[in-house]
């Protein structure tokens, strides 16, 4: 794999020199096979979401008197 | 297969019973027709649940006897039908589209299986349904022990569901029109998705009992069907009190269409914005079109906007408190972890075990204001209008963002009206209304409670004008 990525000249010279430029790129493709593709969404996390949904719910102003809305008959 | 013509698969229910009682066919040969094209077709779309195409040719026998002395029970007698897998039929297996529940059994037929069978409808099949309903929510159309639902369309892309077999049905010609369930949307994105019409009536208005319980609040019974007459025709049956069901409205639903005041004389509430910018850029002709069409009905038009509410985040604590509730045994037995999709499975864990009562009161208590505050809007409207779905069905492939994150809401604008609409216990209506990328799209209008008939009459004026229902995949 670093020989494929070798620059062009180097190869041409017969001279393989690892440059900083590789090695980032060397971390990059091991991210990919990790799994870690930066593309792909997240997991979904359900506690996450409910987190959220109670943060959105709290932005609104609820007066004290405000009934659920339930459905009751005694 | 019967030798039947092809067309009549696509035939809506009243011309097939209108040829029914002019003698044209039997109910027997109809039911053993779409019997045998629901066995043989419904796989290739996962569509079919449970065939009972066998009884469904039993009882037609007496419907026949019926029709033979002209014991005419409506336009329903001698059409064929599925329902959801959610819905229990006696002594048959009812799975609810999940592995834990598979082989379960009921002793008893569902109510609203049993008003239909009363007028001589002739139930053919139990159709495929995402696991429990969807509910609380789930990642991907694969959520079901009978796979991703195919649509008709193109088979790369999803049906829509949960009541994804129903949608299936009736797009391809297996069923004339099919029961089906809806808690936030999901009745009416499916009959869009597929091009079929559907009808999600008011909270409380059809008998949820035999029904799989998954949110006491939201759930309600619908149908999807080829037009908007024949959802009328539906809900003239299926509607009414049912004491069995401590959340029925007690109320009936006569559909009359003749006897409806002028469709000109409705005003209808909608949002520009969310014909253009809210919709995939492909859809936008049809859904412009649309408007054409309502407006060369001289339909009155008014620009409206939803109070702002956090809809979605409302309905899903309510969602999932209440689901979590209903399945709390399954999770507590670790039988939840049989289930097929890996977000479902974590969205009911944390529903059991997180969600507390204060968030739940809360989202019910934003409930009775948004719901007061949403009705001050038809001071001035009879019905709102949006897209049913913002986008065409999506690939079975790509998992399933949320509308909203997809394409942004503006500002004003009906964004959340399908969860506001369900929050409300407000009736909708889906009908086809053009294509993108030949994919169909869908409007759909919401009205305030048991103003199914205004509904339906908007529908049918739609229809009358446009051929968009008329439409049909190549299967």
């Amino acid at each position: 794999m670093l020989e494929f990525m070798a620059h062009p000249q180097e190869k041409r010279a017969g001279i393989f020199a690892i440059t900083r430029r590789d090695l980032a790129a060397v971390f990059a493709v091991t991210a990919v096979s990790a799994g870690q593709t930066p593309d792909q969404p997240e997991p979904f996390d359900a506690r996450k979401r409910l987190q959220e949904n109670r943060a959105r719910l709290d932005a609104v102003d609820l007066p004290m008197h405000v009934e659920p809305a339930f459905v009751f008959r005694p | 297969m019967a030798s039947l013509p092809r067309d009549l698969f696509f035939l809506s229910a009243g011309e097939l019973n209108q040829r029914l009682v002019k003698h044209e066919f039997k109910a027997s040969e109809l039911a053993r027709a779409f019997g045998e094209r629901l066995e043989k077709l419904g796989p290739r779309y996962n569509a079919l649940a449970l065939s009972l195409a066998h009884s469904a040719e039993k009882r037609a026998k007496d419907v026949d006897g019926d029709l033979k002395r002209e014991r005419l029970r409506g336009p329903l007698q001698g059409v064929p039908f599925g329902a959801t897998d959610i819905l229990s039929v006696a002594k048959t297996p009812t799975q609810w589209g999940a592995k834990p529940y598979a082989g379960q059994i009921f002793d008893e037929t569902a109510a609203v299986i049993q008003r239909l069978e009363k007028t001589g409808a002739l139930l053919t099949g139990k159709l495929a349904t995402i696991q429990l309903g969807g509910g609380p929510r789930y990642g991907s159309p694969s959520a079901s022990i009978t796979g991703p639902g195919l649509n008709p369309w193109d088979r790369s892309r999803w049906s829509g569901g949960p009541s994804s077999g129903s949608a299936i049905a009736v797009a391809a010609g297996l069923a004339p029109f099919a029961l089906a369930s809806e808690m936030n949307g999901s009745l009416l994105t499916a009959s869009a998705y597929c091009g079929v019409t559907g009808i999600r009536p008011t909270y409380g208005l059809v008998s949820r009992t035999g029904a799989m319980p998954l949110s006491w609040t939201l759930d309600r019974i619908g149908a999807i069907a080829r037009s908007a007459e024949d959802c009328g025709a539906i809900l003239h049956e299926i509607a009414g009190a049912d004491r069995d069901d401590p959340t029925s409205a007690g109320k009936s639903f006569y559909f009359f269409p003749r006897y409806q005041r002028p469709v000109r004389e409705i005003r209808v509430g909608f949002a520009a914005a969310d014909f253009s910018d809210r919709v995939q850029p492909s859809a936008r002709a049809a859904f412009a079109q649309a408007l054409d069409a309502l407006r060369s009905l001289s339909i009155p038009l008014k620009e409206v906007a939803l109070p702002d509410f956090p809809y979605e985040a409302m309905v899903e604590t309510i969602l999932s408190a209440e689901a979590a509730s209903v399945f709390e045994p399954l999770v507590r037995s670790g039988k939840v972890n049989e289930l097929a999709d890996a977000e479902q499975i974590e969205a009911l864990k944390a529903g059991v075990e997180q969600l507390t009562a204060v968030e739940y009161l809360k989202a019910m208590r934003l409930r009775r204001m948004a719901i007061a505050k949403i009705h001050e809007i038809f001071f001035e409207v009879d019905l709102l209008l949006a897209p049913t779905a913002p986008s065409i069905a999506p690939r079975i492939s790509d998992p399933l963002p949320a509308a909203a994150e997809r394409y942004p809401a503006p500002d004003r604008c009906l964004s959340g009206l399908a969860a506001a609409g369900n929050l409300a216990g407000f009736p909708g209506l889906s009908v086809p209304c053009g294509f993108a990328d030949g994919m169909p799209v869908g409007i759909q209008f919401t009205g305030l409670p048991f103003s199914e008939n205004l509904l339906l009459q908007a529908g049918i004026a739609f229809q009358a004008a446009t051929d968009w229902h008329h439409r049909r995949p190549e299967v």
